[in-house]
């Protein structure tokens, strides 16, 4: 049996004094399929920079393929929420995507020839191939969205993280983007945070409702007759987790 | 003043040969730098280490010393003060550039005011002048160009992911503390080429003017750096000829002319845009099926 390639021991993690994550347990196994849902506010995100070794745990441990989080980063790809970014910042799309191939041991002067051809394919995968040179900024939100996957790509990562990234598209290409995940997951294992629960529970083998504490629901659980009810349900859990 | 006479005048005396030199040589500095400050948003940061040199200068001429020896480790310093801050505290960092700026001001003027001997002309210290550039000078500058081209040649491509996405560059372990103090330094540089053209009040309009015009017609880093600093060219020798005959203060007419163009060219591509999307719009109005 191979190590999980996550895994949250008894975790617990504050800001200062205010508890944002309590005893969570998790195992993510190799070709897993996660989807980390729960409320604004609820953990989400400080549990994908605790995988990420971006924040420390108060308590408990956090491996990732059996080391620690900043360990394992070169073989983490992350794809972080698009918001956040400046949408006219001048950079093409192959510069992007080539910003995967950085390591600690590659960082003075080019990129080298097995770089780019691996950014190629990394963009082929995701099939904005035809893009390589366009800007960042002429780019949908949809491009744009599987621009940062293959920049995450590009390194020949063994799980890959991803923080909201249906956020900024409407729901057609929501769709495509978690089909090409399904995709990605037949060779890797993917860890997805999102708000949006509905949606995501197609896709996923395992869902996370973190809220402070941290409830995984296997995939039998969310066949998809089962849908809508575990959807309310892990709602309704949450609230009243809330209220204690 | 026609061209023919400035030209004449450039033949004739060599200050005018030396001024148009470093004007070149300031260009290279504040388009490849001034690029990562108006993309990276760090202007402030700019103006900060800009002001604080006056410190510096101070300090130095009260000891004897060349001045823009003073400046360079003046600015340095400032930059890893702000640096840290910005990367430790992460909090109240334009309280603390705001308080170095004004801070080293103050420890300059005071040092000037004390300085024995008949007094030094300030204005000089704060707006520049480009016509009593030396050889020397044109050296120092040289050497800090060099510098700047070999550091951002190196280190291109993490410098461009420090300045893109911080948190993304550290996981694909970048240094990013030391590639962003490098950048700060890379300022520090600029700042001190850029003090003798155009004086240390006025830097911050040659660090970010000619980038930000590059920015509205490129979207690649690289061209940006090439077309900032092609900018930076026409304006300190448009500058310098243009201010050369009514004797205007060199370095305040090459930062107008900076300003006026950037101001130009927002009006015109704001124009551009208006334009077409009326084109738009009023095509559609005439074919209504998709024409």
């Amino acid at each position: 049996m191979s190590e999980p390639v996550l895994q949250f021991r008894e975790v617990s993690f504050a800001y200062n004094a205010t508890p944002v994550l309590e005893n969570v347990n998790l195992t993510v196994d190799e070709r897993d399929f996660l989807g980390v849902v729960g409320p604004n506010g609820g953990g989400k995100t400080t549990l994908l920079k605790l995988a990420l070794g971006i924040l420390r745990p108060s308590q408990g441990l956090v491996t990732v393929m059996g080391q620690s989080p900043i360990a394992a980063r070169p073989v983490v790809g992350y794809v972080p929420q698009l918001l956040e970014f400046d949408r006219d910042f001048p950079i093409t799309v192959m510069d992007l995507v080539l910003m995967g191939r950085l390591s600690r041991r590659s960082l003075i002067g080019r990129y080298s020839q097995r770089d780019r051809e691996a950014a190629l394919a990394a963009m082929a995968a995701v099939e904005v191939d035809g893009l390589a040179q366009r800007p960042l900024s002429d780019l949908s939100g949809g491009q744009r969205q599987r621009v940062f996957i293959a920049r995450a790509l590009a390194s020949n990562p063994q799980v890959l993280f991803l923080d909201e990234p249906t956020a900024s598209v409407d729901s057609r290409v929501e769709q495509d983007i978690y089909e090409l995940l399904r995709e990605l997951n037949k060779t890797l294992t993917v860890v997805l945070v999102t708000h949006d629960f509905g949606f995501v529970s197609s896709y996923v083998n395992k869902v996370a409702c973190v809220n402070r504490r941290l409830v995984v629901h296997s995939a039998a659980e969310i066949t998809k007759e089962a849908v809508f009810d575990i959807y309310n349900r892990s709602v309704q859990m949450l609230q009243h987790r809330c209220e204690i | 003043m026609s061209v023919s006479e400035f030209l004449q005048a450039v033949m004739a005396f060599p200050f005018m040969q030396n001024a148009l030199l470093a004007g070149a040589l300031a260009s290279i500095a504040c388009g490849i730098t001034g690029t990562y400050v108006v993309v990276k948003r760090i202007a402030f940061i700019g103006g900060g280490i800009s002001h604080a040199v006056l410190g510096g200068m101070g300090v130095a001429y009260y000891l004897g010393a060349d001045p823009m020896s003073g400046a360079l480790i003046a600015a340095v310093i400032a930059a890893v003060i702000i640096g840290l801050v910005r990367l430790r505290a992460q909090q109240h960092e334009d309280t603390l550039i705001g308080a170095l700026w004004a801070v080293g001001m103050a420890v300059g003027i005071i040092f000037i005011a004390k300085t024995p001997g008949y007094s030094v002309d300030l204005t000089s210290f704060l707006f520049g002048n480009i016509l009593m550039v030396t050889a020397q000078d044109l050296v120092l500058i040289g050497i800090m160009d060099l510098a700047i081209l070999a550091l951002v040649g190196l280190f291109y491509r993490p410098f461009l992911a420090v300045v893109f996405d911080e948190e993304y560059a550290r996981l694909r372990g970048v240094p990013v503390e030391f590639m962003y103090l490098l950048l700060l330094c890379l300022i520090s540089l600029t700042v001190v080429v850029l003090i003798q053209v155009v004086g240390l009040i006025l830097v911050i309009a040659l660090l970010t003017l000619p980038a930000a015009i590059a920015g509205q017609y490129t979207r690649r880093l690289g061209r940006m750096m090439l077309l900032a600093s092609a900018l930076g060219l026409v304006f300190t020798t448009v500058g310098l000829a243009v201010s050369f005959a009514p004797d205007l203060p060199t370095g305040a007419t090459i930062v107008l002319l900076a300003g006026v163009t950037y101001i130009g060219s927002v009006a015109v591509r704001s124009l551009q845009h208006y334009v077409r999307y009326w084109q738009r719009l009023h095509a559609r109005r005439n074919y209504p099926n998709g024409g």
